[in-house]
């Protein structure tokens, strides 16, 4: 078995394993890429009504986000692109590796903002019941696997533009 | 032949490493079909929505400029603060109203009374009678007969006092009267006012008694005259709307209606001080 070294692409998967990676990594930039274009297609969306709502350590950050336009503008597009760009790049499989690294900020941001720790109340009801462990965490973790386990490079665009000659 | 088979692997080769770069590509597709007929039902569903909110079975009434040769003259009976509201509603405030609007505008680009105000239809109307006891307000209403800061400029002809409402009647050129006197005159002179053959405007509430009602009823109905009564929230096009919104199930059925009113001042109660300058002796 070849040594995991981080950031290369020196893995060998079974069939099963590679189905089960890609499989994650292109639903998750399905979930992505659609959280995105929704709010593109959006023309009242914004990070505000989320900001506002913010609780604990980036309490204080959400709301001088929300007070400064400018700032604010910049969070909503910056979600809105980086949204969408982080999923297309997860589905077709290019440069899939950063933008895991990239996408897993986000989820970690979005759990930092409200995490559901005891004690803290937020004023948009859950679509489910959390303590500590929510989706966000857990999509990111499975970015953290993703970008592990890398597999654009043999399902995927990357594998255009990467080892070419190892395969 | 071992070149072909090598050829053959080749193209092989390159054929897989296209397949499986290009494999999830389809799922990107997927994604854009599902993605387009998503948008496409969202559309349809508020351009229903929308097809349901705004089908309506009439316009709200526009006047539009009338023509000279229907040139109103109309008389105002009660030019006090709901009086002057009506007929500013008509086209004719004080010079101190447009004034101190103006004023307003100036200093808050906010502030759109002035604006409302001039920009609304022109009645093609003179305001030529205005009857009040109190001097005050009568001047006040002869005052603003001649503004020429109103829609449609400067008016044709300006207002004669008069202290009883009779006298206003007799007037044969006075077509219309808005009639906002305190409320247990309403009915009076509304029947006045019908018969000596004026279309009228008369202020709520209508009558203190039933029969009060039945008589005018019966007075309008003989004279054949115009009459409405001041329910002006009736024609008010967000409860138009709201009725349509029910009445199409939009909302389901309902079972409960909240409402509530807040008039816990002075004002808001609609008390109000007497004009300093108002001739209390009269009273």
């Amino acid at each position: 078995m070849k040594q995991f070294e981080k950031g290369s692409y020196n893995l060998d998967y079974s069939t099963y394993q590679l189905s089960g990676l890609v499989v994650l990594r292109v639903l998750i930039g399905w979930h992505f890429l659609y959280e995105g274009i929704a709010k593109l297609l959006n023309p009242y969306w914004s990070s505000a009504a989320y900001l506002l709502d913010s609780k604990w350590l980036l309490s204080g950050l959400a709301e001088t986000i929300v007070s400064d336009p400018v700032l604010l503008s910049i969070s909503d597009y910056v979600n809105m692109w980086g949204l969408t760009l982080v999923g297309a790049s997860l589905l077709l499989g290019l440069f899939s590796q950063y933008t895991a690294l990239i996408g897993m900020g986000f989820v970690i941001l979005y759990y930092l903002f409200a995490p559901p720790f005891l004690g803290l109340e937020f004023s948009k009801p859950g679509e489910g019941s959390y303590l500590i462990v929510n989706k966000n965490l857990i999509e990111a973790c499975a970015l953290w696997v993703i970008y592990s386990f890398p597999t654009s490079h043999i399902i995927g665009l990357d594998r255009f533009f990467s080892n070419l000659d190892s395969n | 032949m071992s070149d072909n088979t090598n050829q053959d692997n080749k193209t092989n080769t390159d054929r897989r490493e296209l397949l499986k770069g290009l494999a999830t590509v389809p799922v990107f597709g997927l994604f854009l079909v599902n993605l387009w007929r998503k948008m496409r039902r969202d559309a349809l569903k508020k351009s229903n929505l929308l097809a349901d909110l705004f089908q309506e079975k009439s316009a709200p009434t526009v006047i539009s400029s009338l023509p000279d040769s229907r040139h109103l003259n109309l008389g105002i009976i009660g030019y006090g603060g709901r009086g002057s509201h009506l007929v500013r509603g008509a086209g004719f405030a004080t010079k101190g109203w447009t004034n101190a609007a103006s004023e307003n505008a100036r200093k808050n680009k906010l502030d759109k009374g002035f604006e409302t105000f001039m920009q609304q239809e022109d009645l093609n109307v003179s305001l030529i009678g205005v009857c009040d006891l109190f001097d005050v307000r009568a001047d006040q209403g002869i005052d603003a007969s001649k503004n020429e800061v109103r829609p449609g400029g400067k008016p044709l002809e300006s207002a004669t006092r008069y202290r009883h409402h009779e006298e206003l009647l007799k007037n044969d050129d006075i077509d219309a009267v808005i009639i906002a006197t305190p409320d247990h005159w309403h009915a009076q002179i509304a029947m006045d006012a019908a018969n000596a053959g004026k279309h009228v405007y008369c202020e709520k509430g209508l009558t203190r008694t039933f029969d009060e009602a039945i008589d005018l009823y019966d007075t309008v109905q003989r004279t054949g005259i115009t009459f409405q009564l001041g329910h002006q929230n009736r024609q008010v096009e967000a409860n138009e709307k709201a009725k349509q919104i029910i009445r199409q199930g939009l909302l389901g059925d309902i079972n409960l209606v909240e409402l509530a009113t807040n008039r816990n001042s002075p004002w808001g109660a609609w008390v109000w001080d007497i004009h300093p300058e108002g001739n209390r002796i009269l009273i």
